[in-house]
């Protein structure tokens, strides 16, 4: 057919990355990264783990939401790996069985580390913004602190930062009493 | 109406804090951190003399008075930011004092990794009940700046920019920017 598009190239170099890396194509550029260190790991856990019951499963059935760790995202000419997603029942009654997600999810968490950070705040921010995600998380394990936010008029608005041992409520999940502590449980 | 007194030994702690430590009260209870570490020294040394043009005249009723780590008096607070502004139009001539009462209408925080989640966590949220209506938060390691705007008592980020960007950022739209100026070596 057409010879390749420059996405086409990026989308081939994508799928070659090695199985050890985390890659994504950000604002068209392939990025990879190495996978997440332990500290990062355990925050994106533990968080998992408590959300798992008051949001996704529990003994009697499946509850409003559901969450996954590291969806591949495509989201138009996009790949964003965030560490965790979450969409409500309403908008995805059944977890498809794909490998790229396209609906974009209603919450998005990301952990973040030295290495992402900046690309995390100043680019995958933006394009989730963009994609109408509606509330983002950023953990950062080094700091201990959960920087909440809500998608306002395309903009995103700080509604709360969390640090240390608080137990919190914060949107989306808010339904819930969290603790931040296991987050950083050593 | 008498001004409530701050609590006295915090104050006095606060004030009997050695000079190679900058200290504040936040929430009530004094917190002490060593000076900063090159990069953030030369993050905010750079972004002040960035802005400089703006508050190079006192007849400007545009202008800015702007002033590295001024000791703000909020309250029951003491805050340091790395940076704060007033408009002229609020503050038409700098007052000669160790401290400031009117919240200013910018702050800048650069963010060191010891300070960080006291600047999110802590800082942020008590210069929003101030009404401060912008604060810039800059992180030399990331080599981010994220622009935030108050909007009915809560933090939009507006902007967030990386590395060589040259921006302008509210509420210094008038200036342009190089952010590789900030981190370099």
């Amino acid at each position: 057919m057409s010879t390749p598009t420059k996405y086409d190239e990026v989308y081939q170099q994508f799928l070659a990355t090695p199985e050890y890396k985390v890659a994504e194509i950000i604002d068209g550029t392939l990025i990879t990264n190495s996978r997440p260190p332990s500290l990062q790991a355990l925050a994106k856990s533990a968080l998992l783990y408590e959300l798992y019951e008051p949001f996704c499963f529990s003994k009697v059935g499946p509850r409003g939401w559901v969450i996954l760790p590291e969806p591949e995202l495509h989201l138009d000419r996009d790949i964003l790996v965030p560490d965790i997603a979450g969409w409500r029942r309403e908008r995805m009654p059944e977890i498809p069985d794909v490998v790229g997600v396209e609906l974009p999810p209603d919450w998005i968490c990301e952990v973040l580390s030295p290495s992402t950070v900046a690309m995390d705040r100043a680019s995958k921010l933006p394009i989730y913004a963009r994609h109408q995600v509606t509330h983002a998380w950023l953990i950062d394990p080094l700091a201990q602190t959960l920087e909440v936010f809500r998608l306002t008029s395309q903009h995103w608005l700080l509604l709360g930062t969390f640090r240390d041992d608080a137990k919190f409520r914060a949107e989306p999940f808010d339904a819930s009493e969290l603790e931040l502590a296991m987050l950083w449980a050593r | 109406m008498s001004k409530p007194a701050k609590s006295d030994d915090v104050y006095q702690q606060f004030l009997a804090t050695p000079e190679y430590k900058v200290a504040e009260i936040i929430q009530g209870r004094l917190i002490t951190h060593p000076r900063p570490a090159s990069p953030h020294a030369k993050a905010a040394y750079t972004l002040g003399g960035k802005l400089l043009p703006l508050s190079d005249s006192d007849e400007d009723p545009n202008g800015w008075v702007i002033l590295p780590e001024p000791e703000l008096h909020l309250a029951q607070d003491i805050l340091v930011p790395d940076l704060a502004g007033w408009r002229r139009k609020r503050m038409p001539e700098m007052p000669h004092v160790a401290a400031f009462e009117l919240a200013p209408d910018w702050i800048c925080e650069v963010l060191s990794p010891s300070t960080a989640a006291t600047d999110r966590a802590d800082k942020l949220p008590i210069y929003a009940r101030h009404q401060i209506m912008h604060a810039w938060l800059v992180d030399p390691l990331a080599k981010t700046l994220e622009v935030f705007r108050l909007t009915q008592q809560q933090w939009l980020l507006v902007d967030t920019h990386r590395d060589r960007a040259r921006v302008r950022a509210e509420p210094f739209e008038t200036l342009e920017l190089d952010l590789s100026k900030l981190w370099t070596r």
